[in-house]
């Protein structure tokens, strides 16, 4: 078993190392200064707005979703599940032209849009669709599977105690399933953060409009790497802290059984 | 009173029951797994909607396929005791009690507390279910379900989560609270022993069928056929038990006659014997030397099943005893005669109550 330890350490040094390195590369002061350039902390902020917004839109039409696909059989389940976890395998740039192909001006339903108004690209509102498409599966996976593991009989119990399929699912599933489902979405808020790809192709990277963080970053290293590195340890930090509040989360749960 | 008609397929089995249970009645379906026990209480609390059939409690009619009639389950008002109980894991004794209760929640608070006081379970309000005994949960669900004041109980096996010890205590405490309650209750068990502890009827399901319904001693006495006189299995008498010579326990029956058993007890119990265990000799041939115990029982009825013939008797507790062809013709058994039935004492189990 002892040579097993020399992987672990490769895998260690080779995964952490990197982001260590923002940390360590410049002295912490001058990250600080770094995110007072203008336009940083716009990205940044714009980043939380859009990823808040996106993982608003996810959980609340994403969670009864999950719940009729985990608790209901029906005909073609299986495809559906399917088609709705196809963003999860899809390469962000394909994602982002299907989007134009789809909803930009010249896209099968863009051109109704503007018609009516509604301009996505160069638009923050973009910004939001690009994130709720990447993330969405995310949260619907890790959602299917909290409401699939719901012993059936809490479910039945509940109608039997007079309450409907609407309050069975507020009062019983979605409390039981509440680990599962915070899980689900620290995982979408997370790549929602994070999506790059997407976002460009489809937004475009207007500073201040649809310039998130990740894009903000990615314009900056060749000119301003201090300023690039100042915006990554911010969103290290952020991702960290989602990743600690799972792992707490979910240690939380386990302990309740 | 409960009323229903009930049919439906399930996989390979049809499915197809028609009972009636009463105000305060307790009705235990009985029969092996597979037998379709849990589908009747699924079609009939409104969990599952059967193919053809029609259900009605008091003057409410709850499903009728004919004229598309089928209330969801929480409009039937079907109180539902589950098997392993199914409580709300992240919910209180008192919240899982008061869950099914409406209005303000200081009332239903104080109502859900009444109820478990009621039950022995004050206590134990504030704690959550994986927190409590087996025979804990089995209360705070037997409470939950009764808290709406439902119109009907359905309760699947309500003991078989239980250890035997914790069984007998529940199994009487159960039956107390069934007719306590006054409203039709519907059982469904694997074990006849316990069917019989709490049904007034017990009907014994075999294949999606009801193939006979009555009561528990007319069941064990006059099977209506093989499966049933393998399935109502061991004749059950209840009496007092106390020390008694040669380290024996000595049971006094309820209703007269005293037995021995080799197993400890003391205080009310269930004595079990097995029908094939039980000889019959005509009356006065006692031999008083052996370590055997004697009732003199009136036969009640006589009944072949099979190649065996099925004697019941009253003891006047009603009891079983299974013989062959010849023994019963070479006794002349018949109705209303006086005989000797005697057995083993360490043939005879007890079961504290």
């Amino acid at each position: 078993m002892r040579w097993f330890a020399a992987p672990l350490a490769l895998a260690l040094v080779f995964l952490t190392l990197p982001v260590l390195a923002i940390f360590l590369d410049s002295p912490p002061a001058e990250l600080i200064d770094a995110l007072g350039e203008p336009g940083a902390l716009d990205a940044l902020w714009l980043s939380l707005q859009t990823s808040v917004t996106a993982l608003a839109i996810i959980v609340a039409v994403g969670t009864p979703t999950a719940y009729l696909l985990a608790t209901k059989r029906f005909r073609g389940r299986a495809l559906i599940v399917t088609l709705i976890e196809l963003p999860l395998v899809l390469p962000p740039a394909v994602a982002g032209i299907a989007l134009l192909a789809a909803l930009g001006p010249s896209g099968i339903l863009g051109s109704r849009l503007e018609d009516a108004g509604v301009r996505l690209t160069f638009e923050t509102a973009g910004v939001v669709v690009a994130l709720t498409f990447v993330a969405s599966p995310y949260y619907l996976r890790q959602a299917q599977a909290a409401f699939g593991a719901l012993d059936r009989r809490w479910l039945d119990a509940s109608r039997t105690l007079g309450s409907g399929p609407t309050r069975t699912f507020a009062r019983v599933a979605i409390p039981t399933a509440a680990p599962g489902l915070v899980t689900g979405g620290a995982l979408a808020f997370g790549r929602a953060l994070g999506e790059f790809g997407a976002t460009l192709m489809f937004a475009g990277s207007l500073a201040g409009i649809t310039q998130t963080a990740p894009l903000a970053i990615y314009e900056r290293f060749a000119t301003d790497f201090d300023g690039a590195l100042a915006l990554s340890a911010v969103l290290v930090a952020v991702s960290a802290a989602i990743l600690l509040s799972v792992k707490l989360v979910e240690g939380d749960a386990a302990l309740r059984g | 009173m409960l009323r229903f008609a009930v049919e439906t397929r399930l996989g390979e089995l049809e499915l197809a029951v028609e009972l009636e249970v009463a105000q305060g009645e307790c009705l235990a379906l009985a029969g092996p797994s597979g037998a379709g026990k849990s589908s009747v209480l699924r079609a009939v609390s409104g969990l599952a909607t059967p193919r053809a059939g029609r259900i009605a409690c008091g003057d409410r009619v709850w499903l009728d396929r004919v004229h598309g009639i089928d209330l969801p389950p929480e409009q039937r008002r079907c109180g539902y005791v589950f098997q392993d109980y199914a409580l709300f894991p992240r919910l209180s004794a008192w919240q899982n009690v008061a869950y099914g209760l409406r209005g303000p929640r200081a009332q239903r608070r104080a109502r859900a507390h009444e109820l478990l006081e009621r039950f022995g379970l004050h206590a134990r309000a504030d704690a959550l279910p994986r927190t409590l005994s087996g025979g804990e949960r089995q209360r705070v669900a037997v409470a939950r379900a009764l808290a709406p004041r439902p119109a009907a109980l359905l309760l699947d096996e309500p003991l078989s989560a239980l250890d035997a010890r914790t069984r007998a205590a529940a199994s009487r405490e159960l039956a107390a609270v069934l007719h306590e309650a006054g409203v039709p209750a519907l059982l469904v068990t694997h074990d006849f022993q316990e069917a019989a502890l709490l049904g007034d009827r017990v009907g014994v399901m075999d294949a999606g069928r009801i193939v006979q319904l009555g009561r528990a001693g007319d069941l064990a006495a006059a099977p209506a056929s093989p499966f049933v006189a393998d399935f109502t299995g061991a004749v059950v008498l209840t009496g007092v038990a106390s020390p008694g010579a040669a380290g024996l326990t000595r049971v006094e029956l309820d209703g007269g006659g005293e037995v021995s058993s080799p197993e400890d007890a003391y205080g009310p119990v269930a004595v079990t014997v097995y029908p094939w265990d039980i000889a019959i000799a005509p009356s006065g041939t006692i031999d008083p030397g052996s370590a055997r115990n004697h009732l003199d029982v009136e036969v009640v009825s006589v009944t072949a099943v099979g190649n065996r013939v099925r004697v019941g008797l009253a003891a006047p507790q009603p009891l079983t005893a299974e013989l062959t062809e010849p023994a019963v013709e070479r006794l002349e058994l018949r109705a209303g005669e006086r005989v000797v039935a005697s057995w083993k004492a360490t043939a005879t189990r007890l079961l504290p109550l």
